[in-house]
């Protein structure tokens, strides 16, 4: 036998040890966080200038429930991701704003957050239009419900993850799905559910700055 | 050669131009739903939220206040909320009887209103996270939040109520962005996205009260 022969029947071995183990990892591969145009809402949204600086107006009921530091935080979160033109401006008047914030004890309720977009007239944009390119944003309002929060006995963490989560739907982004297996990595914000998220994620922020 | 008249009508040309620009940064009404209005069916307008998502029954039921299986017996209203002189939210509100009590203080016969996260508003069925509302002709699980003030909501949206009557599971094709009918629409259990989380809920809600 030469050398050469000798060579590929050493390694032939060695090849089909990688192939099954490659093999069983890829059976646990679990399920990645929707990237670049399947994480967003085809709608126009706010014009693009608008989403660069965000007039955004606070209601006092977000302070006075001890929100405050969460809505901005939220806020932050998405503002600081580099390499995208995202921006908040605080304004103190409700009509110019083009986003706006609540917080309340909604018992008629069971979210703990939740985004609207609104026409210009003050209808709901309807499902259909959130798939039209053209559609606009004219504006947003975001609600924390602190009556749920507290019912369900979020932690400060938690609460802060929703309040990221639905200042992403304002920035177009759609809800990602969960992991499929118990050693799945929760690795989106914009994943619905009761936990606790610091910050928009790594797939998150790669999703804003390519979009913005 | 250059002369008045087209000098008049270039500045024409740019005197449409930035009339049709500025014009729609924000155009003034709302866009496909107006159809929805004046023709046959109804369109979806979806609301963004975030929510507690439950693993199993056994947690639905252990995060319900009351769970109750229930028919409608009045005509449902929408209730709106405002908050500091804002509108914010509405509900729908429809009574219902008991006919059986599982959990909490309810007996048989007794009448409790409801809120419930969907309600037609401007020619749409508005609702939260795909939740279907009750009818007249349902036979109903519900598994009830029951706020300090005796204020009863679904729990979980979608999660927290399931018509007996409807023995096959909901389809992701009854979820649509185009028009409903009445009559297609009143045949539906969900109209959202997450139809395995509400399958797999309504299985086990079958399987446990479904003979019951």
């Amino acid at each position: 036998m030469n050398i050469i022969t000798k060579k590929k029947l050493n390694i032939f071995p060695v090849c089909a040890v990688l192939a099954s183990l490659t093999f069983f990892n890829m059976s646990n591969v679990t399920q990645a966080a929707a990237m670049y145009d399947a994480a967003f809402w085809p709608c126009k949204g706010f014009p693009t200038n608008v989403y660069a600086d965000m007039k955004h107006y606070v209601d006092q009921s977000v302070t006075d429930l001890g929100y405050g530091w969460i809505n901005q935080s939220a806020r932050n979160g998405w503002d600081k991701i580099t390499d995208a033109d995202v921006g908040y401006g605080r304004v103190f008047d409700y009509q110019s704003a083009d986003t706006r914030a609540f917080a309340g004890y909604y018992t008629w309720a069971d979210y703990s957050g939740l985004m609207q977009a609104y026409y210009s007239n003050g209808s709901k944009v309807p499902d259909a239009d959130y798939l039209r390119p053209e559609t606009p944003f004219y504006k947003a309002h975001v609600l924390l419900n602190d009556y749920i929060m507290d019912e369900l006995l979020y932690s400060d963490n938690e609460r802060l993850k929703t309040a990221i989560h639905e200042w992403g739907h304002v920035m177009k982004l759609a809800h990602q799905s969960p992991p499929s297996s118990n050693n799945g990595v929760w690795d989106s914000v914009m994943i619905t559910g009761q936990f606790s998220m610091l910050a928009p994620s790594w797939a998150d922020e790669q999703n804003v700055k390519w979009k913005y | 050669m250059f002369n008045r008249k087209w000098l008049y009508a270039a500045g024409l040309v740019l005197l449409l131009a930035g009339s049709y620009a500025a014009v729609n940064q924000y155009p003034p009404t709302r866009m496909q739903s107006e159809e929805a209005v004046n023709q046959e069916g109804f369109l979806l307008s979806t609301s963004q939220a975030d929510y507690k998502v439950y693993k199993d029954l056994k947690e639905l039921e252990s995060f319900s206040k009351v769970i109750v299986e229930a028919q409608v017996v009045s005509t449902a209203k929408v209730e709106e909320f405002t908050q500091n002189g804002h509108k914010i939210d509405a509900a729908g509100k429809v009574d219902v009887k008991v006919n059986q009590s599982f959990k909490g203080d309810l007996n048989p016969g007794d009448i409790i209103t409801v809120y419930e996260p969907g309600y037609m508003e401007d020619g749409m069925y508005v609702n939260t996270e795909g939740y279907k509302n009750m009818t007249a002709s349902g036979k109903y699980m519900l598994f009830l939040a029951k706020s300090p003030e005796g204020v009863y909501a679904i729990r979980g949206l979608y999660q927290g109520k399931f018509d007996l009557t409807i023995s096959q599971p909901a389809k992701e094709s009854d979820y649509k962005t185009t028009k409903y009918t009445l009559q297609e629409f009143d045949k539906l259990d969900y109209v959202g996205r997450e139809v395995g989380q509400f399958n797999t809920l309504k299985k086990e809600v079958l399987s446990k009260y479904g003979s019951k």
